[in-house]
C-alpha cells in the first residue's frame, strides 16, 4: 500500500506540461517498467497454479518442457543484458569484429555443447534421476568429494554473474528514468550541478530491489515452470524490442525515406577502423573460441536441460540458437558502429575524463533519437535480458544448496518431497537477499570479472566432456583437473590484477617463432585442466565396472 | 509411482544397449564433425580482416561473413538432427511393448514421430 502511495506521489509530481504526463521526463519509462514487472508477477502467480507440489515439479517442471519453451528459456538464460547493451558498446569500441568474436563463435559452440553435452546428460539424468551437475559427477565418479569441491566453485562463479545482472539492472532503471523525480532522487556532480544522465532517476538500490523482488516472487511461486514461462516471455520481449529499436534508430539517424536508404547512408558513415578488424588481435579472436564452451558447465543451463520433455525437444534449440543470436546481435553491433560515425550525435563523456561510456551508447541513442515510450520499452527489453538469466541462476543455486548439501548430507530418505521444495525456496530467498545486499556495495569492479567467470566455467569443460565420453576418467583425474583449473585461474587472476592493463584487458603473452602473440587466459586454464585430468586418470584406478555400466 | 522418470526411462536405458551405439549413423557424425571444423576454420576469416567493403551497400563484409557463419551453423545443426541425432532411435526402440513404457516415454515417442 505504501509503495502504491509512493508511486502516486511520484506521478503527482509530474507537471501539467504540454502533452501531459507523457512528456514528464522518465515517467513513461517508469510506468512501462512497472507494467512489465507486473506482467511477470502475474505470470509467476499463474504458473504457480499448475504447481503439483513435488520437488521434481518445482526444480525441473516435471520434465514437461517442449521444444519451443526449451529454446526460449535456454536462449534467454544464455543471453544477458550484454547481448543488448554490451554488444553495442563493444562494437563502439572495437568495431564489427565483436560479432565474430562473441556471437558467431557462440552460435557454433553453444549448439555444439547442447548437442554433445546437453542431450547426453539429459538422457543419463532421466535414467538415473539427477537434477544438478553435482549429482551427476558424484555418481559418475563414485566420489563424494567431487561434489564438495565443485559446490563452492560453481556457486562462486555464478555469484559475480548474478551481481553483474542486479547492479546492471539497477543502473539501467536509473539511466532510463532520469528526470522522474529530481527532488527525491538527486544525483549531483562534484561541482553541485545535476548529473543530467542520472539526476532524478530511480536510484540503483531501489531499481535492484524491484528487480530482485519480482524475480524472487515468480521463481519462489512458480519454480522452474514459472522461470521457463517468464524466460520465454522475456526472450520474446527483448528480441522484438531489439529489432524495433534498431529500425527506429536507423530511421532517425539516417534521415532518409525507407529503411534501406537509411541503412545505406549509415553504412557509409562507419569509419574504416570500425568496419574492419584492423585494431583487433587475430590470436585473441581465435582463442576467444574457448569462452563459449562455458555453457557446457553452467549449472543453471544444466538444470534447464533437465526440464526437456524428450531428447527431440533439444532439436529446435540446437538449430535455432545461432539464428537467434544473429537476430539480437547484428542490429546491436550495427548501432554500436553507427555511433562512431558522422551521423550520430556526440556521445556524453564520463565526467572528468575524455572517454565515452561505451555501455551507455544504446541507452543514449534510444533516449536522444526515439520517444519516451520506446525508451521505456527498451528499458523493459534490457530488464528482460537481465532477469531471464537471474531467475535461472537463483533457482539453480537454491536447488544446488537443497539437493547437494542439505538433502545429500541429511539423507534423501530423511527428507520428504515437501521439505525439499521448502528448503529450495528458503535457499532461493537466501541467495536473492545475499546478492541484493552485496550489490548495495556497488562493487563495479565485478564487471571486470565477467569474462573471468566464463573462463572458469570453460576451464572445467574438459571434466564434463570426459565424464560423458571417456570411460577412463577417474575420480582422482577429475579432482586433479578441477584443482589445475582453480590454480591456473588464480595465478592468472593475480597477474591480471597486477597488470597495467587491468583485469578486464589482461591477455596472456605467448612467443612463437620469434613473434609475440596475445592469447586469452582461458587457453592456459583449459589446457591445464585437460592435461592434468587425462594424465592423472591414466595412472590412477578407474571407476568400478558397475559404475561405468550406468554411463556407457 | 508409474510416472516416475526413473522407472519410465529405465526402459530407455536398457533399450539403448540393443541399438547401434549412439543410435545414429557413424558416417553422419563424421560429416557433422567435418562441417563443424569447416565452420571453425571459416570463422577465422583473416582474408576479410582489413576489408571494409559494404555488402548490399550497408553491412561491412566482416559482419556479413559472420552472419553467414551463424546461418551456416544453424544449417549444420539442422543436418545434425537429420543424420546424427544420438538418442532418437533409442527412444523409438523404447516404444516396443516388451520395453514397457511410461508417460514420459510415450511423450518422447509422440514427439519423435511428429
Amino acid at each position: 500500500m505504501n509503495s502504491l502511495q509512493s508511486i502516486a506521489s511520484l506521478i503527482a509530481q509530474a507537471p501539467p506540461a504540454e502533452g501531459g504526463l507523457l512528456n514528464h521526463p522518465g515517467l513513461p519509462q517508469f510506468v512501462i517498467i512497472l507494467i512489465y514487472l507486473s506482467l511477470l508477477l502475474l505470470l509467476g502467480v499463474f504458473s504457480s497454479r499448475l504447481f503439483s507440489g513435488t520437488k521434481e515439479d518445482y526444480q525441473v517442471a516435471s520434465h514437461s518442457i517442449g521444444p519451443f519453451l526449451l529454446l526460449m528459456s535456454i536462449f534467454g538464460t544464455t543471453m544477458t543484458a550484454f547481448a543488448l547493451v554490451g554488444s553495442s558498446g563493444e562494437a563502439f569500441k572495437e568495431g564489427v569484429g565483436v560479432y565474430g568474436m562473441l556471437a558467431s563463435s557462440s552460435g557454433i559452440i553453444h549448439s555444439l555443447c547442447f548437442f554433445l553435452i546437453g542431450v547426453k546428460v539429459w538422457k543419463l539424468a532421466r535414467t538415473n534421476g539427477y537434477t544438478t551437475q553435482i549429482e551427476f559427477f558424484r555418481d559418475r565418479l563414485d566420489s563424494d568429494f567431487i561434489g564438495l569441491l565443485l559446490f563452492p566453485i560453481l556457486v562462486g562463479l555464478v555469484i559475480p554473474y548474478l551481481l553483474v545482472g542486479v547492479i546492471g539492472g539497477g543502473t539501467v532503471v536509473q539511466t532510463l528514468t532520469a528526470g522522474l523525480s529530481p527532488e527525491w532522487f538527486p544525483v549531483l556532480l562534484p561541482d553541485g550541478a545535476p548529473n543530467r544522465g542520472l539526476h532524478g532517476g530511480i536510484p540503483p538500490w531501489l531499481g535492484a530491489l524491484l528487480i530482485c523482488s519480482v524475480v524472487l516472487v515468480y521463481v519462489f511461486m512458480g519454480g522452474m515452470r514459472g522461470t521457463t514461462w517468464a524466460n520465454t516471455f522475456q526472450t520474446l520481449v527483448f528480441m522484438v524490442l531489439g529489432v524495433v529499436t534498431f529500425v527506429m534508430i536507423a530511421h532517425k539517424l539516417g534521415g532518409q525515406d525507407g529503411l534501406m536508404a537509411n541503412l545505406k547512408v549509415l553504412g557509409e558513415s562507419i569509419p574504416e577502423n570500425r568496419a574492419t578488424r584492423s585494431e583487433m588481435s587475430k590470436s585473441l579472436f581465435f582463442t576467444y573460441l574457448l569462452i563459449p564452451l562455458s555453457v557446457g558447465m553452467f549449472p543453471h543451463l544444466f538444470q534447464h536441460w533437465m526440464t526437456a520433455k524428450s531428447a527431440s525437444s533439444f532439436k529446435i534449440p540446437v538449430i535455432c540458437h545461432p539464428i537467434f543470436i544473429m537476430i539480437v546481435w547484428v542490429p546491436c553491433v550495427l548501432v554500436g558502429v553507427w555511433a562512431t560515425g558522422d551521423l550520430a550525435p556526440r556521445l556524453p563523456l564520463i565526467p572528468g575524463t575524455d572517454r565515452v561510456n561505451a555501455n551507455a551508447v544504446l541507452p543514449f541513442l534510444v533516449k536522444t533519437q526515439t520517444g519516451p515510450v520506446l525508451g521505456g520499452l527498451l528499458a523493459a527489453g534490457i530488464l528482460a535480458a537481465i532477469m531471464s538469466s537471474l531467475d535461472s541462476q537463483f533457482l539453480c543455486i537454491g536447488t544446488i544448496f537443497s539437493n547437494d548439501i542439505y538433502t545429500h548430507y541429511k539423507g534423501a530418505e530423511n527428507v520428504s518431497d515437501k521439505q525439499q521444495v521448502f528448503t529450495t525456496r528458503m535457499f532461493i530467498i537466501g541467495i536473492v537477499a545475499v546478492t541484493y545486499f552485496l550489490s548495495l556495495g556497488n562493487p563495479t569492479s565485478v564487471f571486470a570479472l565477467g569474462v573471468w567467470c566464463f573462463s572458469g566455467f570453460s576451464a572445467l569443460f574438459p571434466i564434463v566432456f570426459l565424464a560423458l565420453y571417456w570411460r577412463g576418467l577417474s575420480a582422482a583425474g577429475a579432482i586433479s583437473g578441477v584443482f589445475a583449473a582453480i590454480i591456473s585461474w588464480s595465478i592468472l587472476f593475480y597477474h591480471g590484477i597486477n597488470s597495467p592493463k587491468g583485469l578486464r584487458e589482461f591477455q596472456f603473452p605467448v612467443s612463437w617463432g620469434g613473434e609475440e602473440f596475445e592469447i586469452m587466459p582461458v587457453v592456459v586454464m583449459f589446457l591445464s585442466c585437460l592435461i592434468t585430468t587425462v594424465v592423472v586418470s591414466l595412472v590412477t584406478p578407474k571407476p568400478k565396472q558397475e559404475t561405468l555400466a550406468k554411463f556407457f | 509411482m508409474p510416472d516416475s522418470p526413473r522407472s519410465a526411462d529405465a526402459s530407455v536405458a536398457s533399450s539403448s544397449r540393443t541399438t547401434t551405439p549412439g543410435g545414429s549413423s557413424r558416417s553422419g557424425l563424421w560429416i557433422i564433425a567435418a562441417l563443424v571444423v569447416v565452420l571453425l576454420v571459416l570463422h577465422q576469416d583473416n582474408w576479410f580482416w582489413t576489408d571494409g567493403r559494404l555488402v548490399f551497400g550497408f553491412i561491412p563484409i566482416g559482419l556479413f561473413w559472420h552472419a553467414c557463419i551463424s546461418i551456416g551453423a544453424s544449417l549444420t545443426w539442422f543436418l545434425t538432427t537429420k543424420i546424427a541425432w544420438p538418442v532418437e532411435s533409442e527412444f523409438q526402440a523404447g516404444t516396443s511393448p516388451e520395453h514397457g513404457s511410461g508417460d514420459s516415454v510415450a511423450a518422447n515417442v509422440g514427439e519423435g514421430q511428429k
